[in-house]
């Protein structure tokens, strides 16, 4: 079979059974099971949005879960019903108070303003390398929560936002992980996603090429705002209420994780690290309360699920520096580096 | 393109003072000098990396000084780099792509909803970058990662790469440095070869003669930033000048 039908045919078999879960898992699965399935394909959007930039463009930002928390609170802003907001939030500007947008337009929205955020947000700095822009984007960050904790008029400060109708549902967050690989796939496979590797590579080399290094890491950074955005409105909806530190360090630190151990240049790395991050603490969680085989009982150890967890790391970090797919792409068959798209075989067709 | 009166210091150590240079179309011209003469500055200059103190470039009239290096490239000026700058974790073959793209541009959209536009411009692309390889000898490599190749390898791929811009100009930082004498001679021919197929002006910076005598029609020698003098290799040879301020060090 060649590389493009054996792709096609993995891309249509990926569709089916998507589909298949998103429609049919709540008819069989118990809530909890369907719970961490939503899960997984809500931090699958998050930690792609993240890759764009810190995997494929070399730009390592601490800022996305910013990008988040504006999404979040933007789209709840939109979508808390008219009779609600007047009483929880009684000193939003007028026009605010007048409409309230269903789930959709609310998240389309909350994506492009927090595209437009990361355009405002990027330009300066982009310009930064290395640690510069880990620190500046984390810079960013901290401001956010800042802003998002005094500006009460809009987000209750500190206080829980909450009234926020809870409508992500699996097959809602499954469409939105759907589109997010389509476009990420193509976008990173492609001329463009060239420049973006060559970028990251070596930045003078890629201008010396003809490649606009600041342009190219822009166009990365606000398409990774907007799906972040978008990624942002669906925790939202799950949520129904939050605070400022919702979308903070602790969240920043777990999608990194999670794109660092699965893979930093690799789109479906970016997705195996969400599932062995979830799926590894939720089972260390239930085991860590306790359990017997037989007649042997072990207590519950309470804590011992973050230092497992922990060790895990390490030991990836230790044998697999790279990661778990390190930027290869999983396509069953073959493993193959992105980097070394098979030439020969594509110019056989 | 030509230079006139150019002048680069950093924090009062002048790289070049008043250097000027004027190219003619189709020619392979020799800048040799030791180490720390200024060469390497010149194409920094040129190519939009660092901006001169004073002095001005210009391409087919225009000014080219204060351009981003991204605009100088797509008006015709490709370089390499002294050492080597490859895109390390891409492919042979990625790494030339990455610079033949630069022609056949395609849109966010376009690479979105991939229509036919789209795959004519990646198919042209790929068809120059493959004439490429194949005109470096490096078919054979095209899927390995560049930064496994061999220094030979990487030294013709860093050429290959340049020339995939479609430069009008090329400016080549010391193409021969680590290579034997025998790959020395494989790549003169091959700078040949480009010349006449291309018909690109060629700029060769090297501290080393052998392979600027036997390449280049015309050589400008510069000691400490300065030109010392310009002629064909039979005159440089002979310039007491030289003999003094660069063969000594030889
Ligand atoms: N970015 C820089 N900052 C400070 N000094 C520099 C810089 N680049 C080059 N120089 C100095 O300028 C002089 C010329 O350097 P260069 O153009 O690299 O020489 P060449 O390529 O002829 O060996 C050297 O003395 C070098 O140390
Ligand atoms: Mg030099």
């Amino acid at each position: 079979m060649s590389r493009e039908a054996r792709i096609t045919l993995l891309v249509l078999v990926a569709v089916v059974a998507g589909a298949v879960v998103a429609f049919g898992a709540p008819h069989v699965l118990s809530d909890y099971f369907v719970r961490i399935i939503l899960l997984i394909a809500l931090n699958a959007i998050l930690v792609l949005a993240l890759s764009l930039s810190n995997g494929f463009t070399g730009v390592f930002s601490l800022g996305h879960v910013g990008f988040i928390g504006a999404g979040a609170y933007i789209s709840g802003i939109l979508s808390i019903p008219v009779q609600q907001k007047m009483a929880l939030l009684p000193h939003l500007p007028g026009f605010l108070h007048a409409f309230s947008l269903p789930f959709l337009p609310a998240t389309l929205v909350a994506g492009v303003l927090t595209a437009l955020l990361a355009v405002v947000v990027g330009y300066p700095l982009m310009r930064l390398s290395g640690y510069f822009v880990s620190v500046a984007t984390m810079g960013f960050l901290i401001i956010v929560n800042v802003v998002l904790i005094n500006a009460s008029d809009f987000t209750r400060g500190a206080r829980t936002f909450t009234g926020v109708p809870l409508e992500t549902t699996l097959p809602w967050v499954m469409g939105w992980l759907a589109i997010t690989v389509f476009v990420l796939a193509r976008l990173v496979y492609s001329p463009f996603g060239r420049a973006m590797k060559a970028v990251r590579d070596d930045t003078i080399a890629a201008s010396a090429v003809g490649i606009g290094v600041l342009r190219t890491r822009l166009i990365a950074f606000v398409i990774g705002a907007f799906f972040s955005g978008v990624g942002g409105s669906l925790y939202a909806h799950y949520l129904g209420s939050f605070s400022p530190n919702t979308f903070y360090f602790a969240l920043t630190m777990s999608l990194i994780t999670m794109l660092v151990l699965g893979g930093m240049g690799s789109l479906t790395g970016a997705v195996v690290g969400v599932i062995c991050v979830s799926l590894l603490s939720e089972v260390l969680r239930s085991v860590e309360r306790g359990f017997t085989i037989g007649d042997f009982a072990v207590p519950a150890l309470f804590g011992a699920s973050q230092i497992v967890l922990g060790f895990i790391f390490i030991l990836v970090m230790i044998f697999r520096p790279k990661g778990i797919m390190g930027d290869r792409e999983l396509t069953f068959g073959s493993t193959q580096r992105s980097a070394t798209v098979n030439q020969t075989e594509e110019r056989k067709r | 393109m030509r230079t006139v009166g150019l002048t680069k210091a950093f924090r009062g150590l002048v790289a070049l003072r008043d250097h000027s240079i004027e190219l003619h179309e189709r020619e392979i011209i020799g800048v040799i000098g030791p180490n720390g003469s200024g060469k390497s500055t010149l194409f920094n200059l040129i190519t939009g990396f660092s901006q001169p103190n004073s002095g001005s470039i210009e391409m087919e009239g225009r000014s080219i000084v204060g351009l981003r290096t991204s605009q100088i490239v797509a008006m015709g000026i490709a370089r390499t780099f002294q050492g080597s700058r490859l895109f390390g974790s891409l492919s042979v073959a990625q790494n030339v792509l990455t610079a033949a793209q630069l022609r056949h541009p395609v849109g966010a959209a376009d690479t979105v909803l991939r229509g036919r536009r789209y795959r004519e411009r990646v198919a042209a692309t790929r068809q120059k970058a493959d004439e490429l390889l194949d005109l470096m000898g490096l078919t054979d490599q095209a899927g390995r990662v560049a930064a496994d190749l061999p220094y030979g390898d990487q030294r013709r791929l860093e050429i290959a790469r340049a020339l995939a811009t479609g430069p009008q100009l090329l400016l080549l930082d010391e193409p021969a440095a680590g290579l034997d004498s025998n790959e020395t001679k494989v790549l003169a021919a091959l700078i040949r070869t480009i010349r006449d197929r291309y018909g690109v002006t060629v700029v060769v910076v090297e501290h080393d003669m052998d392979l600027i005598m036997a390449l280049c029609e015309r050589i400008q020698v510069l000691a400490t930033g300065e030109v010392i003098c310009v002629g064909t290799p039979e005159q440089v040879r002979e310039h007491p000048k030289v003999r003094e301020a660069y063969l000594g060090h030889a």
